[in-house]
């Protein structure tokens, strides 16, 4: 019989200071070459569980049970064994990379072996040429993007020989097109190398296709463990719908029997085969059209001198009330354009008409907090904006985080940060948001809970202009969309015919449906056309 | 393509070092010239100065050059006094000598810091000092991280309606935030070094640099040559006085044997780096003869 990779036996664990386990008798056994997906709400256990497979990252605390690497001891495990074979790889791919070169980063592990650098020379050659880094093999880590930093963070431990590889959120800081790729590439080393590979990810849709085996826990205890293809039904139930890939949500909607389509291919075959359809009509909520509150005429912007142009001829307005999200790629100068129209950098030709005041989130929105705790903060921008306590009070009761004050910013999760950055916006009075990627990093109930709140913010008469990749928050969230590319708005339009007039920038949802039902943007508007109690 | 950047770091440090310290040891006019000549054409070729810092170069220069015979009132040859100082031909030859001394060392300290940055200085100091690499490599990746996260922070208060205090208040305010930011990455950092056998005893050192065939020549030619000169100063020669009255420069023993071969060493750099530029200019246009219009 041939060892298992990981073999963990009844296994439990306390925090100090908690009377709840964060690991409640879990037993699980994984094999060599599986792609295991670790899911779970937040706080349900998941890093842990990925912190108890490595023995360098085991919190302190009171641990029960078995845990076993090929059937050794996880504690009792060589340090060099632990090192090398076990790779561990972190969400934050900024902190993580210690050195200050591409190429030094990948040889940090192996000279910590102590391996000849002769050896060192040929392991790296090796690693750069598997993973494609020679590109930027002597590039400063410091000027990588965040896709090329994890790859390189990645490189690094499959430098050392890792033959497990634990990622904990690996994606959560990527555009969408740099998790694909990132995931690709897990991928291929798993099916091509062998490589054992287990992983947390919030934004299921794109990660449950890959996998080939997913646990589900809940408060600690094992609910689920299974083929993906399984698995949508524990998910639901655990609360995880909102980030189960489009065509399982319509699979769940209209109470599919196995398989569960994952990819909007099998969702198009599901849609067309298995479900009925009924007529109806979706209503959408029309852009509001009032006043003008920002106009740009003809902007131009670039960095430096002789440096190419990044905003080249943006040119659109701004109405009171309406939100608007502004799409593109990485890259495409969509930060640029916010940061000029919060006024914080000036166009060398055009015109910016500002008619009301702005308050610009960024997208590292840990560097609007400077104090140690939330309420400190909040309380210091309050009386600096001529505000009393209760202006704090109102807004923290408006966005619900009033239990927050006495926390750190950085100990927040990403939900909860982003609500309390939002906070100390609506401490400004400032009728008009930007805001950099505000929905980056957040899980599937944090994203639908700021769509909701920017919503609500729109109809008590903000106005909010945001930057994403995610198109599935603007559908969900904007009354207007706007493709930035080539350094202007390509194209503009209300959100419904934004999504549904193009071809290859929209919705999962739109993409299974497109050409089997009547027009659909998101998973509300389809489930209108579903018979929903049609079975198979 | 810079033939400097294909050569290993050793003799690249070996090159310097004695450049440096040849220049600093000479206060010999002829010698002096030729080290500043070297450091000139070699910077020139390897990594030009920017225009603006010429002006500033000059200064120092004359300051030197005029400051000598102002603070030292000796040598024989009176040609004028300033404010009842008798400025003498010796001393205002000496300050010259001085300023281009100066220059030369200020050339080939700039020249170091173009040749041996980043990953060949780690390099050099890495085998004898692993800990002390890692810890430069990891102070080089930490300066450009902070220097944007500082940014980020600023231009975040920026678009939210500033701090409401001065300007030194403000930075200080940032700065305090930049300090936990940092505390918060080294934790980060340092669990992901002990995932990475951080503290395993027994640290190599990786060498991306492999000392050729070519490298052990350049580095014996090298060799060779500071043998000649220290042999040849051994000798007498390379000797030089200014006061009371100037020696000429062709009264020491072995004088020309000296000039040619401190001329060579300093020069080297230079002609080496030359010698690369014309080779790589002539292999691409016999490679690709048809496109010689692209080629300058």
């Amino acid at each position: 019989m041939i060892t298992p990779c990981f073999a963990i036996e009844n296994l439990s664990f306390t925090y100090p200071k908690s009377d709840t386990p964060a690991l409640e008798n879990l037993s699980l056994v994984v094999e060599e070459g599986a792609f295991l997906l670790l899911c779970g709400k937040t706080g349900s256990g998941k890093t842990t569980l990925l912190h108890m497979l490595k023995k360098e990252m085991t919190p302190h605390g009171i641990m029960q049970g078995k845990r076993l690497y090929k059937g050794d001891d996880i504690d009792g495990l060589d340090p060099r064994t632990s090192a090398s074979k076990i790779g561990y790889i972190m969400q934050d791919p900024d902190s993580q990379l210690v050195c200050d070169s591409v190429a030094r980063e990948l040889a940090y592990g192996l000279e910590n072996l102590g391996v000849s650098p002769d050896r060192i020379r040929r392991t790296v050659a090796e690693t750069a040429s598997l993973l494609g880094l020679s590109d930027i093999f002597h590039a400063r880590t410091a000027q990588l993007s965040g896709g090329q930093k994890q790859l390189v963070a990645l490189g690094a431990v499959l430098a050392m020989g890792a033959q497990v590889l634990l990622l904990d959120e690996p994606c959560s800081m990527l555009d969408p097109l740099a998790a694909a790729d990132f995931l690709s590439v897990l991928e291929r080393l798993n099916r091509e190398t062998g490589v054992t590979i287990i992983l947390t990810d919030h934004r299921l849709e794109r990660t449950l296709p890959l996998c080939n085996q997913v646990l589900l826990l809940d408060a600690g205890r094992l609910r689920f463990l299974g083929s993906p293809v399984q698995s949508p039904y524990a998910l639901a139930e655990a609360g995880l719908e909102a980030a189960l890939p489009a065509a399982a949500r319509i699979y769940l909607k209209t109470g599919g029997t196995d398989p569960c389509p994952l990819s909007v291919g099998e969702g198009r075959q599901y849609l067309s085969r298995c479900v009925h359809l009924k007529e109806n009509s979706v209503e959408t909520a029309p852009a509001p059209r009032e006043e003008v509150v920002l106009s740009v005429r003809d902007a131009w912007f670039r960095y430096q001198k002789k440096s190419p142009d990044v905003v080249r001829g943006l040119h659109f307005s701004l109405y009171s009330g309406e939100i608007f999200a502004l799409l593109g790629a990485n890259g495409s100068g969509k930060t640029t354009a916010l940061s000029m129209l919060a006024g914080l950098l000036p166009p060398y030709s055009g015109k910016i008409k500002r008619l009301v005041d702005t308050a610009l989130l960024p997208q590292n929105s840990k560097s609007l907090f400077l104090q140690d705790t939330v309420g400190e903060d909040l309380h210091r921008a309050a009386a600096h904006l001529g505000k009393g306590r209760e202006a704090v009070e109102e807004a923290a009761a408006l966005l619900g985080i009033a239990h927050l004050m006495k926390q750190n910013p950085r100990d927040l999760s990403g939900g909860q940060r982003q609500k309390c950055a939002l906070c100390r916006l609506l401490l400004t009075d400032a009728p008009l948001f930007l805001l950099d990627e505000p929905a980056k990093g957040l899980d599937a109930s944090a994203r639908q809970e700021l769509s909701w709140i920017l919503r609500r913010l729109a109809r008590q008469g903000k106005t909010i202009l945001f930057v994403t990749h995610d198109v599935e928050f603007a559908a969900e969230t904007a009354h207007r969309c706007g493709l930035f590319f080539d350094g202007t708005i390509t194209a503009q339009a209300d959100t419904f015919s934004f999504f549904t007039e193009s071809t290859a920038y929209t919705t999962a949802v739109r993409r299974i449906s497109r050409g089997i039902t009547a027009p659909a943007v998101t998973i509300e508007q389809l489930t209108a056309y579903l018979e929903v109690d049609c079975e198979g | 393509m810079k033939k400097t950047d294909t050569c290993h770091p050793l003799p690249l440090l070996l090159f310097f070092l004695a450049a440096v310290l040849f220049s600093v040891l000479y206060m010999h006019p002829v010698l002096a010239v030729l080290s500043l000549l070297g450091g000139v054409c070699f910077l020139s070729l390897y990594q030009p100065l920017p225009l603006r810092e010429i002006p500033f170069l000059l200064l120092l220069f004359f300051t030197v050059c005029l400051g000598n015979p102002i603070f030292v009132p000796r040598g024989r040859t009176v040609l004028f006094f300033l404010f009842h100082i008798p400025i003498t031909l010796e001393s205002l030859t000496a300050g010259a000598v001085n300023g281009v001394l100066l220059l030369s060392v200020l050339l080939w300290c700039r020249a170091i810091f173009y040749a041996l940055q980043g990953d060949r200085l780690l390099y050099l100091l890495g085998k004898r000092a692993p800990k002390t690499a890692l810890i430069l490599s990891m102070t080089l990746r930490f300066i450009p991280m902070l220097t944007r996260r500082f940014r980020e922070i600023r231009s975040a208060q920026q678009g939210c309606g500033g701090t409401g205090v001065g300007k030194l208040r403000s930075a200080s305010l940032y700065f305090s935030a930049l300090v936990s930011c940092a505390l918060e990455d080294s934790v980060t950092a340092g669990a992901s070094m002990e995932c990475r056998g951080g503290n395993l005893p027994g640290r190599s050192f990786y060498a991306p640099y492999v000392f050729s065939r070519r490298d052990k020549w350049i580095t014996g030619t090298l060799l060779l040559l500071i043998l000649g000169i220290l042999t040849l100063s051994a000798l007498g020669s390379g000797a030089y006085r200014f006061y009371p009255a100037l020696s000429g420069v062709w009264d020491a023993r072995l004088s020309l044997p000296l000039y040619i071969v401190y001329g060579g060493f300093m020069l080297l750099p230079a002609l080496w780096e030359l010698w690369g530029r014309i080779t790589y200019v002539r292999a691409i246009y016999r490679a690709f003869p048809s496109e010689k219009e692209t080629m300058s």
